[in-house]
């Protein structure tokens, strides 16, 4: 009886470590459960995508996308959604209202446009291929999970910076901006397929939050999904 | 007298039978794991796309097959104790551990421990040998290579990858089949590892250091896969990028493409010969 209930133990923890080995697995191929990751509204889905980026979290991150702020309004963020959804085999193009003052990227490769339709953007309706690699705000900088089946996209649009001694003109949500600079790129996608995104601006302290280091600027919102990072589905 | 003598023939010749038995299970087992090995491992690993690659995975195949009967040789002795000299009698029979009679005693005889040592330590010159003539192909024997040199450079959370030679920076590794290469690679921020497994090449990437791969040699055309294999964030699984070994002129229009225009020049001996060949193709389009 004793041998019996110590090899069904055996069996038993056996299987639990199996059947964890392959959750794990496919938790880590998944896409998704990387963090906040809010839920695509009107404005990130279809062929025209519009994005604004803030200083601070004000201007989102309530209900349905709306204004509240959520549990880190002092975080930059992307509003009013992370995860954006897209048609395949399309011509999308993207309208981003930048709010933010600039700051440098850690390597100048993203202070380059590559990937969008003629590797260039109309930055207030000036075409533009390229911006000061030290006042750059934040990068929209699209890339493809490590799947070599999938349609290959690499998208790097570096938005330039508000100058910080202009007026603070715009009213969002109760609080004050600069006029924003207004950026249109246009990039097209294949066969259908999930994607990420993120901003190469090291502008987040500490691991996941204030305090903590270890990250060079990629801690905070850099490293959450649903502020400076985020999802692109295709199709 | 004359019975404990018999007493202990019988038993000398007990464990002789078992140990008879128990190295031909360990030889058995040793060849059949072997060939398994040899059929197995193989398929397990991914088509080699350069030299350094090919022998990184003989030596896995090698290694494997080294250590089975070592692994065996403990695996077997443990589990043929564990199963024929268990305690038969039923549980509760012996109430004092005490009571249980010694084993026979045991001592070491000399050839054996000799045996074991001089196993051990060829195994050990073995691996030592295998691993310096690696080393050496990889290092020394190319010293007067002159490769097409990548700089790659790491941040969170993706690789970037420059031509210094071509003018070319690119989120791509485009390099052209049977040309040396040379990787030069570092961080922008923090602790990275650069990685492909199809090529023979791991270094890790260090901030604000510049540190050199062995020079490697792609043969095989085809796509494969950079990956980050030191531990950088929460992305790290992403960070990755295609490497795609093409032919020359596809290589060449590549570079092209991306507005490189520099010639590679140099040769080891300083003559100005074109480090590609034959046929200076390189040198000669751009």
């Amino acid at each position: 009886m004793s041998r019996g209930r110590a090899i069904g133990g055996a069996v038993v923890t056996l299987v639990a470590l199996l059947v964890v080995f392959v959750l794990l697995v496919i938790g880590t191929r998944s896409i998704k459960g990387l963090g906040y990751e809010p839920a695509a509204v009107r404005s990130t889905t279809g062929h025209n995508i519009t994005l604004e980026t803030f200083p601070d979290s004000y201007a989102c991150h309530g209900e349905n996308g709306g204004p509240g702020g959520g549990p880190h309004p002092e975080w930059v963020t992307y509003c009013p959604s992370t995860s954006i959804q897209v048609p395949a085999y399309s011509t999308i193009t993207v309208t981003i209202k930048q709010y933010d003052s600039g700051g440098s990227v850690h390597n100048p490769f993203f202070a380059h446009v590559k990937g969008t339709v003629g590797n260039v953007m109309l930055v207030n309706g000036r075409p533009t291929t390229s911006v000061n690699w030290e006042d750059i705000a934040h990068t929209f900088t699209i890339q493809t999970p490590p799947n070599l089946k999938q349609t290959q996209l690499f998208v790097n649009v570096p938005l330039p910076g508000v100058s910080e001694s202009a007026p603070e003109n715009v009213t969002i949500a109760g609080h004050k901006y600069q006029t924003p600079n207004i950026i249109v790129f246009k990039f097209k996608t294949g066969a259908p397929g999930s994607y990420v995104w993120h901003c190469y601006v090291p502008c987040g302290e500490g691991l996941s939050g204030e305090g903590l280091g270890g990250q060079d600027g990629f801690g905070g919102p850099m490293a959450t999904t649903g502020y400076m990072s985020g999802t692109l589905t295709v199709g | 007298m004359a019975d404990e003598n018999n007493e202990a023939l019988r038993s000398d010749g007990r464990n002789r039978w078992h140990v008879s038995r128990v190295l031909w299970i360990w030889a058995i087992l040793s060849v059949i794991v072997i060939v398994i090995v040899l059929i197995v491992v193989p398929l397990i690993e991914r088509a080699s796309g350069s030299p350094s690659a090919h022998f990184a995975s003989l030596t896995d195949v090698v290694f494997t097959a080294l250590a089975v009967p070592v692994a065996l040789f403990v695996w077997v002795f443990m589990f043929y104790s564990l199963v024929v000299f268990r305690d038969r009698r039923s549980a509760g029979a012996v109430e004092n551990a005490e009571d249980l009679p010694d084993g026979p005693h045991i001592e070491a005889k000399p050839r054996h421990q000799i045996l074991w040592l001089a196993v051990t330590a060829a195994l050990a010159a073995f691996t030592v040998a295998w691993g310096m003539f690696g080393f050496y192909q990889q290092t020394t024997a190319k010293a007067h290579s002159t490769p097409l040199v990548v700089n790659v450079t790491g941040q969170e959370w993706t690789w970037t990858f420059g031509y210094p030679r071509l003018g070319v920076k690119s989120h791509e590794l485009v390099l052209p089949v049977g040309h040396e290469v040379q990787f030069r690679v570092t961080s922008d921020d923090v602790l990275h590892g650069f990685s492909i497994g199809q090529l023979g090449v791991s270094m890790d990437a260090n901030p604000g250091v510049w540190v050199a791969t062995p020079v490697i040699k792609p043969t095989r055309l085809g796509t494969y896969e950079v990956r980050c294999n030191e531990l950088c964030g929460l992305y790290h699984t992403y960070m990755w990028a295609q490497v795609k070994v093409v032919p020359m002129a596809t290589f060449i229009q590549w570079v092209k493409a991306n507005g490189g225009n520099s010639k590679i020049a140099g040769s080891p001996g300083g003559g100005g010969q074109a480090a590609l060949s034959p046929g200076n193709e390189l040198e000669e389009a751009v």
